[in-house]
């Protein structure tokens, strides 16, 4: 366990140290990040005030959640599962594979370090630009501890979750396919526009049995004045789907080694 | 006695290939399918510090052979061991004692340095602080890569990028290393520097070596003993002397002289090269002996230099080839 952990470290270290190394990318991120916000939040601000105060929500707040799930987006690995795709099509994985430590292990601790240090470089730009556009600070400090607290469990998800697809290559030829359907899916069942009252009771029902509420609309909520209890399953429903996704990759990684041994990809 | 290091029994793997049905109307149709044997009944036994080349045509079957000692590919019959391990059954066990080099494959991260990438395998290999400093010391000196360390991997040139690889590949001190074309696309020079290398570390660490090649002087240079095969199966089995000694059936003789324009004629000697003052013969030593053929040339001309070289590598491997496909 304590090796594990030290190769944790090491690799997270590495992906930190990668994404220190190209800063105009992240630049280049923000300002997409940015002009996004700025777009949806324009847009929030045309809806009437009596609209959302039926939900019990002002236009600063939806601003914020919007900026906090599309900045929890942004921190991710949503593109990552390509290297995964390119290691295994061109062949790069076989050397990966074969080591004492799982390729799944160090790419998805080279990823938490990358995630790590995108939160620690936007996170003070993310804060100042949705409290400059809503025109307040909606976070309170046990909102912005539990937003602290989520972002990783989220981060932890779309890493095993971009390492599955990167790999489901070895059995769809290419991972676009599923790459698609997750995103898709993140958007619409994380809730990543609207918050998930705005769902009808029975697609909320759905959402609440599914790993995308705790990816994005988790940390959203915390922007919004919701019942405690809310917030409570929601950190439960993300611990689940946490240690349930660092589990799939374990169960996935071996069924990546059988596959690429059965000599049929 | 030496120990078996890698011990390969009735190895066979197939693959099924399908064929392209021109009348298919459709998904839902089946494809003609039949198999292929990429290797079959492989038996081959190494000693540990054995320096084997295993060479072959094209789709001989060596790549699958190396990835089925090196645990990426199931057999389909058959047993192996190697390091005392079934590469494909106890593949992450096998990996710390194994070293691989896929000439066009490498184990940096492009975008890390180098130094970083040899860092993060010491912790993928769990290796102790103080005996990866120790080895990568000794690895930064052989392979002369000192320079190279601070450099992102994805800069480094094709020659540089593979002598950081192998040492990648030796970090954990592997008891095999089984090398895939390690002088694919280098120039004459950074082949060369390379084979050094790799002589200088069999030598240093007593590594056992399992080396594919197209290249006939990384085998000459590099080891001692020679497995052909063909087909999948193997057609030879004998150290590096015994193929030269038993398969060489010309020698080139060079000679300089004193006249302007030699001529030399005789049986089962031809004149490969005719030139002002210089001559060069290819003798069939299976006829004539070379000594022979030397002193006649004593006798004719007024030698200024000569010098004999052996039947080049490529040429005995060709040989015995020829003769499978035509044994008569």
């Amino acid at each position: 366990m304590r090796r594990k952990w030290e190769l944790f470290l090491a690799s997270s270290r590495m992906g930190f140290k990668n994404v220190l190394a190209d800063k105009i990318l992240i630049a280049g991120s923000f300002l997409i990040y940015a002009m996004i916000v700025i777009l949806y939040g324009g847009l929030i601000k045309l809806i009437p005030d009596a609209d959302l105060a039926v939900y019990g929500f002002s236009h600063a707040q939806m601003i914020w959640y919007i900026g906090t799930t599309e900045f929890i987006l942004f921190t991710s690995s949503s593109w990552s599962f390509k290297e995964v795709q390119g290691d295994f099509t061109s062949g790069e994985a076989h050397l990966r594979i074969l080591r004492p430590a799982s390729y799944a292990f160090v790419r998805f601790s080279f990823w938490s370090g990358e995630s790590l240090a995108r939160v620690v470089i936007l996170f003070p730009l993310y804060f100042i630009l949705i409290g400059w556009f809503s025109g307040e600070f909606v976070l309170s400090w046990i909102g912005f501890l539990g937003l602290l607290l989520s972002m990783p469990l989220a981060a932890l998800m779309m890493n095993c979750g971009a390492y599955i697809i990167g790999a489901s290559c070895l059995w769809f030829v290419q991972s676009e396919p599923a790459a698609w359907i997750w995103q898709k899916s993140i958007f619409l069942l994380g809730a990543m526009l609207w918050p998930l009252v705005f769902y009808p009771v029975w697609a909320q029902n759905i959402v609440w049995m599914l790993p995308f509420h705790g990816i994005l609309a988790h940390g959203g909520n915390w922007a919004l004045d919701l019942p405690m209890q809310t917030y409570v399953f929601g950190f439960i429903n993300q611990i689940i789907w946490a240690v349930l996704s660092l589990w799939g990759l374990r169960r996935f990684d071996r069924l990546v080694l059988r596959r690429v041994q059965s000599g049929e990809t | 006695m030496a120990q078996s290091i890698i011990d390969v029994q009735g190895v066979t793997r197939t693959f099924k290939s399908y064929e392209k049905d021109a009348s298919s109307k459709g998904w839902f149709s089946r494809k003609k399918s039949h198999l292929l044997t990429a290797v079959g009944d492989l038996d081959l036994v190494l000693q540990s510090g054995e320096k084997v080349a295993f060479i072959g045509p094209n789709g001989a079957g060596k790549s699958t052979t190396l990835k089925i000692l090196s645990g990426l590919l199931r057999p389909t019959s058959g047993i192996a061991e190697v390091c005392g391990f079934v590469p494909w059954e106890q593949t992450r066990q096998l990996a710390a004692h194994i070293g691989l080099v896929f000439g066009q494959r490498s184990h940096l991260w492009p975008a890390l340095s180098v130094e970083n990438s040899f860092d993060l395998l010491a912790k993928i290999y769990g290796l102790e602080e103080k005996a990866y400093q120790e080895q990568r010391d000794k690895l930064i000196d052989v392979f002369g890569i000192e320079k190279l360390l601070p450099q992102l991997a994805r800069t480094l040139s094709l020659g540089q990028r593979m002598r950081c690889d192998i040492a990648a590949a030796l970090l954990h001190q592997p008891e095999v290393l089984f090398l895939d074309e390690p002088t694919i696309g280098l120039d004459v020079t950074a082949k060369a520097l390379l084979r050094d290398h790799l002589n200088v570390l069999a030598r240093e660490f007593e590594t056992t070596i399992l080396l594919t090649s197209h290249d006939a002087d990384d085998v000459e240079k590099i080891c001692h003993r020679v497995v052909l095969i063909d087909h999948g199966q193997k057609l030879l089995d004998t150290s590096l002397i015994n193929l030269q000694r038993d398969f060489t059936h010309f020698k080139t003789l060079r000679i300089a002289t004193e006249e302007r324009d030699p001529v030399f004629v005789h049986e089962h000697v031809a004149m490969a090269e005719r030139g002002e003052h210089r001559l060069v013969l290819k003798v069939d030593v299976t006829h004539i002996e070379m000594e022979k053929v030397v002193s006649l040339c004593l006798e004719k001309f007024k030698l200024l230099d000569i010098g004999i070289e052996d039947m080049p590598l490529e040429e005995i491997i060709k040989t015995i080839y020829a003769r499978k496909a035509c044994p008569l």
